[in-house]
């Protein structure tokens, strides 16, 4: 179902660039999603995933370049809101409908949407029906969108960081229901987060983005083995960073140095490495993206360092 | 199993792992049908596109066969082949790096076999 | 090949009225408060004469469910203007919607209201009538005794007299939303026509004379229509383009 056969392209963006007065939010993104993927929109706070989810959504209009969904324009587009919901912590209801209220509305507007299991889910997170959705903290609140966003079964659909303000347990829950569902139900899901690690498992592809523009998009798989890290001793370590583009550094202690660099190294250069007495690591995806969207190449620890 | 994702080995490769488990331990059968990569995606909580890159590397090493439209099933051979590769590779490996690891630190070959032999009839032991 | 839902203009127009006839009762419960507290004033009379003779003295009062209309015409104006802020607006984009289906349902909603209102505000001059002649002025005249017919054309004129001004706050509240300094702009912009305007009223008068001293109520109607059209078309134009930024 997933692999092979033409798949359709749900999103497409060509140079998508977005402009905010005078700062550039989003610059020349070009990106293609097929259909049924579950792909993580990564990236640092005001990357500019929000700006990018809200133009696929139609809430704001691109600046300049191509954006389509559903091989259409979704600005002010009603098939492409028909059939995309965009869950994301300002989703607003008017203060007078109590949460069932709500979802009948919902399922007035998504044909698809799953009443049984949207209640059972309410249930299961303690939500009332009864309950006004001013009232919910703000964990409550994420938590009965999010629920709004799985029922709803709608060909597209995005989160934007639909954990915030969940705990832990509730976040796991969440994501698992969504997996689910998704195994159940298959569609396109596009979600942001800050927290990759929480995420990556259910993950099939990743999209990161640094300040406004495309960075990576691959399998997550392939993410995991983009890099690799080198620890040894300086002198030797040294020699191998010159080569190659260097991802991160950092000394630890006196003469001793790690990096990662971009994991292009043959079976023979592995050996060779490991003779000299280099250790060689995986990165994990997590640190993998913090290091990739770093300003610069030592981090946080760059501030520190006087030297 | 939960998996390990802080693991070196990327999920696909321990899901893989444990279907060899499941194989070798046979809980699992020649020419009976393997789970499909929604059952694992839903069993460990992962993309069922990684649950099929699992399935993916067994169906190549042979150890598993498509039937259209049916889904994998275990070939006749599969215990053999993975206790083959586990001989040949993970202990390998495993190997080199004891090997390695007793030259650092100054151990000498015939210590290193001593070592050996003694924990394995502490295990052999153990089991009696 | 996914399947995708059709959404049609008109089905999203249907549900998205629905839906506002319920989540925004709350502007049937200020109605309701606006007109009762309209009667409220009324009951005092909008006007009092009197005189005295040597041996004689009168005093007549003058009751008048103007003040209901007046009220309920302001009522549609605040009520526009409300539906055009942020909140109502981006309630709308949590469910199936684009500006045009969002705009043309809040217009079919201020219709809805409105006529409702105009309803409401002409039974509620019957109940001030009841109101006065049964316990504030036992020895009340009531002077106009008016035909169905006649009854209706008032009715229809206030309910258009109301939508007019809906539509108005409509744009109104439209044009604030695009510009924030538009919030300060329109009221002075107003403020300082009617200043100007003080030594030539003949505009204010023409404004107001142009639907007030129409003769024939169709000629009339048909004015009020076209100009609330105008307005209402004229908010969608406005706000197509509008983002929807938190």
């Amino acid at each position: 179902m997933h692999k092979g056969g033409w798949e359709m392209n749900v999103i497409e963006c060509k140079g998508l660039t977005k402009v905010y007065g005078k700062t550039k939010a989003l610059n020349d993104i070009s990106f293609t999603l097929t259909e049924n993927k579950i792909t993580g929109l990564i990236g640092r706070n005001g990357a500019g995933k929000t700006t990018l989810l809200k133009i696929i959504s139609g809430y704001l209009k691109e600046t300049s370049g191509e954006v389509k969904v559903f091989s259409e324009s979704p600005f002010n587009n009603l098939k492409v809101s028909a059939n995309l919901i965009f869950v994301n912590e300002e989703m607003s209801y008017p203060g007078s409908l109590n949460l069932g209220e709500i979802l009948k509305a919902a399922a007035t507007f998504y044909e698809n949407l799953d009443m049984e299991l949207a209640e059972r889910l309410m249930n299961y997170f303690s939500l009332d029906l009864r309950q006004y959705h001013t009232s919910l903290s703000k964990g409550m609140r994420s938590t009965f969108n999010t629920i709004v966003g799985i029922s709803s079964r709608c060909a597209l659909t995005v989160y934007d960081e639909p954990t915030s303000g969940m705990d832990a347990g509730v976040r796991k829950d969440f994501y698992r229901a969504l997996l689910k569902d998704y195994i159940a139900y298959p569609r396109t899901i596009l979600l942001s987060s800050h927290l990759l690690n929480e995420v990556e498992d259910i993950l099939e592809d990743i999209l990161l983005i640094k300040s406004g523009e495309k960075y990576l998009h691959m399998a997550m798989g392939d993410l995991k083995e983009y890099a690799i890290a080198l620890s040894g001793r300086s002198v030797s370590i040294t020699k191998w960073a010159e080569e190659r583009k260097v991802i991160f550094q950092k000394s630890l202690g006196a003469g001793s140095s790690y990096i990662v660099v971009k994991n292009d190294l043959s079976a023979l250069e592995i050996e060779q490495a490991r003779n000299e007495g280099i250790e060689l690591m995986p990165v994990s995806a997590d640190d993998l993206c913090v290091y990739l969207t770093n300003k610069t190449i030592g981090g946080i620890d760059d501030v520190f360092s006087r030297s | 199993m939960i998996l390990n994702s802080d693991s070196m080995k990327p999920i696909y490769i321990q899901i893989a792992e444990w279907l060899e488990t499941e194989i070798i331990s046979e809980n699992i059968n020649p020419h009976q049908k393997i789970y499909s990569q929604y059952q694992l995606a839903e069993m460990f909580n992962i993309n069922p596109a990684t649950a099929a890159k699992g399935l993916n590397i067994l169906a190549d090493e042979k150890v598993l066969y498509k039937k259209r439209g049916l889904g994998m099933f275990v070939t006749d051979e599969a215990k053999e082949t993975i206790l083959s590769k586990r001989k040949n590779e993970t202990l390998k490996t495993l190997v080199v790096d004891l090997v390695k690891e007793a030259d650092y630190l100054n151990v000498s070959e015939i210590e290193l076999i001593q070592m050996v032999k003694d924990a394995s009839s502490c295990i052999k032991g153990d089991g009696k | 090949m996914m399947y995708l839902a059709e959404a049609r203009m008109q089905d999203v127009v249907k549900k998205q009225l629905q839906f506002k006839l319920k989540a925004y009762r709350g502007v049937f419960t200020s109605l309701i408060a606006v007109q009762v507290l309209a009667i409220l004033f009324s009951l005092g009379g909008i006007g009092m004469s009197g005189g005295e003779t040597e041996n004689f003295s009168y005093e007549a009062n003058y009751y008048s469910g103007n003040i209901v209309i007046v009220l309920t015409m302001l009522w549609g104006f605040i009520t526009a203007v409300l539906l055009t802020t942020r909140a109502y607006r981006f309630d709308d984009f949590s469910f199936v919607t684009n500006r045009v289906s969002s705009n043309v349902s809040n217009i079919y909603f201020l219709i809805v209201s409105c006529i409702l209102a105009g309803i409401t505000a002409m039974l509620s001059s019957f109940l001030l009538k009841v109101l006065v002649i049964s316990f504030v002025n036992t020895d009340a005249f009531v002077q106009a005794s008016v035909s169905f017919p006649e009854y209706s054309t008032g009715m229809i004129g206030t309910i258009l007299y109301i939508i007019l001004f809906s539509a108005l706050g409509y744009l109104v509240g439209m044009f604030t939303q695009i510009h924030k300094s538009l919030i300060v702009l329109l009221p002075v912009l107003l403020l300082s026509t009617l200043i100007l305007s003080t030594g030539h009223p003949e505009l204010i008068q023409n404004i107001i004379g142009f639907f007030g001293n129409e003769n024939s109520f169709l000629v009339f109607a048909l004015k009020t229509i076209i100009t609330a059209v105008v307005l209402f078309g004229a908010s969608l134009l406005v706000s197509g383009r509008m983002e929807v930024k938190q």
